[in-house]
């Protein structure tokens, strides 16, 4: 994985790992790997790691049964919430960068028309 | 126990030229600390110290809560600047001279490593390139199962395919119980890798902070933060 190196390791790593779980490349319910293995695989040091873990634990998105593992959270409220924070994300930035590229609310629509009829 | 490192008040001057100037600082356990500043900042001879084969001239150290000494040798495995190998040794014999000499020596683990880094254990140490001799020599270090690890420039000669398996293989080893003190100027290197900064500047501290922490207040990376503390040091 590419690091923006200006951002905190832990925010990028938390991002990518709830863009699984939206995209369901980790389903819920299912148990996710241990943070050694998580930090070789993000190649990361532990400690970056952990702290990544803990604050998805934190927002309820993954949630942790002792002695037995790590496992993507069932309730579907909080799988909902992800995903429409990052729509909402997304959707942002589209329309504040169309209206700094000069756009009107109807011109947007239209473009968003034609791209989605592609 | 949870510092590993301490320092308090550590001054030390070589030819009259005062090259480490009242350093106090303490490495938590467990945490991969770069040591990061311009040449002649005095990292190498830091780690000199802490390996004991410089004498501070005042000051305090503390290595796992020892004085230095002959004890906290033993909790250290270093690699240093320059190849002490013997030229005429083969790798293996290399290996073997390690194991002889350290009892925390895991031959299993050196096997690995050759695997990992590409070593042929029947080659000459004489004949070694540059990267290969650093190769050899982290091969060695990393094969020790200890508590601290103190590494003098060890990625500079080496490529960079070699170098992502490298850093790899220094992740899984950094599995939570060890330290690993670092200096390097291959900061793109190891920016995700580190935990902890430690700036040095002609002898001074200039700052030790986490590097997660220098990227949430800073929006830069430790690269740019270096450029931009040593421009104005």
């Amino acid at each position: 994985m590419k690091y923006n190196t200006t951002v905190p390791i832990y925010l990028q790593i938390m991002d990518r790992i709830k863009k699984d779980i939206v995209t369901e490349v980790l389903p819920k319910g299912e148990r996710i790997s241990s943070v050694r293995v998580l930090a070789e695989q993000f190649e990361v040091n532990l400690n970056t790691m952990q702290r990544a873990c803990s604050e998805l634990e934190r927002e309820g998105v993954i949630f942790t049964q002792r002695g037995v593992g790590s496992f993507v959270t069932n309730d579907e409220a909080v799988l909902n919430a992800l995903k429409e924070k990052m729509s909402g994300s997304l959707v942002k930035t589209f329309v504040s960068e169309m209206k700094e590229l000069g756009y009107s609310e109807n011109e947007m629509y239209e473009i968003l028309k034609k791209e989605l009829k592609k | 126990m949870n510092k590993i490192v301490s320092v308090k008040g550590l001054n030390k001057k070589i030819n009259k030229k005062q090259i480490l100037n009242n350093l106090s600082f303490e490495i938590e356990k467990g945490r991969i600390v770069g040591l990061l500043g311009p040449n002649g900042a005095g990292k190498t001879t830091l780690l000199k110290i802490l390996m004991n084969i410089y004498h501070k001239d005042s000051g305090h150290v503390e290595i796992c809560g020892l004085p230095l000494g002959y004890e906290t040798k033993q909790h250290i495995s270093y690699m240093p600047e320059n190849n002490h190998l013997f030229p005429w040794m083969k790798i293996n014999d290399a290996i073997q001279y390690y194991n002889d000499m350290f009892s925390d020596f895991d031959i299993k683990r050196a096997d690995e490593l050759c695997v990992i880094l590409n070593i042929n254990k029947e080659e000459n140490i004489s004949s070694l390139s540059k990267g290969g001799k650093e190769r050899l020599l982290l091969m060695l270090t990393f094969a020790r199962n200890t508590n601290l690890y103190l590494l003098d420039e060890p990625i500079g000669g080496i490529d960079p395919l070699t170098r992502k398996k490298l850093i790899k293989t220094i992740f899984s080893t950094a599995n939570g119980e060890c330290t690993i003190l670092i200096s390097t100027h291959q900061l793109y290197d190891v920016e995700t890798l580190l935990d902890d900064v430690l700036f040095l500047h002609n002898g001074n501290l200039i700052l030790l902070d986490s590097a997660e922490h220098i990227r949430e207040e800073c929006g830069k990376s430790l690269e740019e933060y270096y450029m931009e503390v040593f421009e104005n040091a």
